[in-house]
C-alpha cells in the first residue's frame, strides 16, 4: 500500500508539472486573450488529482504482460481524456470552438500521459544504472 | 599428480588453479568438493537428491508453495522454504528481489528499467528475473555492506 501511494504520489507530481505545461501551450493557442484570477493555480492540482482516478482503478499488484499492460494503460489514458474533457466541457454548449477546444485538451491529455511516463521510464533507466555499477563494484570486492 | 601451493600477496585475491590434460569427472568432482565447502543446499530433481554448492544457485522461487533452485541451466525443488531460505543465506551474497524470489548477486550482470516501475536483472545464463521497486532500498543497502 506503501509504496503503491508513493508510485502514485510520484507520477502526480510530475503529471501537475506538465499539465501546467499543457494547460500554458493550449491557452496561449486558443484563449491567449483570457484573464484569470488567483483560482487558476489550484487547476492543475484539480487536473492531477483527476488523473490519478483512473491510475488507482487500474493499478495492479500483479507481474502484468506487456500486452495486459499496454491494454490497462490505453483504458487509463482513454478515462483521463473522458474525465478531463467531462470536467471542463460538461454542460456547456458544443459549437465549432468549444470542439476545437476538447480536441486540442485531448492532445495535450496525450502528450502529458505519454510525457509522464517517458519521465518516469528516466528516472528508472537512472536507478538501474546506479544498481549496475554498485553490482560490479560489489562483485569485485566479493568475488573469490 | 603434482600439488603446488603457491603464497600470494594480501592485495591479491585468492584463487584455486587445476591444470588438467582434459576436464574428466574426478576434476568435476574436485570443484564440486571446492565449491560444496563455502556452502551447499539439498535439491531434489526427478526423484533424486543432490547437494547443490551455495556459489551454483543462481536464484530461489517460491511459487504456490512450493520452493525451487535454480542454477546455470538446471531446477531443483527444495522443502525449505523461501523465508529460511532468506535467512539460512543472509550472510552470503543473495537478497531478497521481490516478494517471491531471493537473488544471488554475484550472478547478475545488469539491471535496467521494465514497465509498470519495475526492474529486471540479466543474469549471468542470459535469464531475466524481476526486481519490485519496493526491493530497490534494501538491495542498495546490501551492495553497500
Amino acid at each position: 500500500m506503501k509504496d503503491q501511494v508513493k508510485e502514485i504520489a510520484g507520477s502526480y507530481f510530475i503529471s501537475v508539472t506538465l499539465i501546467n505545461i499543457a494547460i500554458f501551450a493550449t491557452g496561449m493557442l486558443f484563449r491567449p486573450e483570457q484573464t484569470f484570477g488567483y483560482e487558476a493555480f489550484i487547476w492543475p492540482l484539480l487536473f492531477g488529482l483527476l488523473t490519478v482516478i483512473p491510475t488507482i482503478i487500474m493499478y495492479s499488484k500483479k507481474e502484468l504482460t506487456v500486452r495486459q499492460l499496454l491494454f490497462r494503460k490505453a483504458i487509463q489514458l482513454l478515462l483521463d481524456i473522458v474525465i478531463v474533457i467531462t470536467a471542463i466541457f460538461g454542460g456547456k454548449e458544443m459549437n465549432a470552438s468549444t470542439a476545437a477546444a476538447a480536441a486540442g485538451v485531448s492532445v495535450s491529455i496525450i502528450i502529458v500521459f505519454v510525457a509522464v511516463h517517458v519521465i518516469e521510464w528516466l528516472l528508472a533507466r537512472r536507478t538501474a544504472k546506479e544498481l549496475t555499477e554498485e553490482l560490479a563494484a560489489f562483485q569485485k570486492r566479493n568475488s573469490a | 599428480m603434482e600439488i603446488r601451493i603457491v603464497n600470494i600477496g594480501e592485495n591479491l585475491q585468492e584463487y584455486i588453479e587445476i591444470g588438467c590434460h582434459r576436464t574428466d569427472e574426478n576434476i568435476h568432482e574436485i570443484v564440486m568438493f571446492l565449491k560444496n565447502r563455502q556452502g551447499a543446499v539439498k535439491g531434489t530433481k526427478d526423484d533424486r537428491q543432490y547437494q547443490l554448492p551455495v556459489v551454483d544457485i543462481f536464484y530461489i522461487e517460491s511459487v504456490d508453495d512450493r520452493t525451487f533452485l535454480y542454477l546455470e541451466h538446471d531446477c531443483y525443488e527444495s522443502r525449505k522454504k523461501l523465508y529460511e531460505f532468506e535467512a539460512l543465506l543472509a550472510s552470503r551474497h543473495f537478497a531478497r528481489i521481490s516478494k517471491s524470489v531471493i537473488i544471488n548477486l554475484m550472478k547478475i550482470v545488469s539491471v535496467s528499467p521494465a514497465l509498470n516501475g519495475r526492474f529486471l536483472c540479466k543474469l549471468t545464463n542470459g535469464e531475466e528475473v524481476i526486481i519490485s521497486r519496493k526491493y530497490v532500498p534494501e538491495i542498495k543497502e546490501r551492495l553497500k555492506g
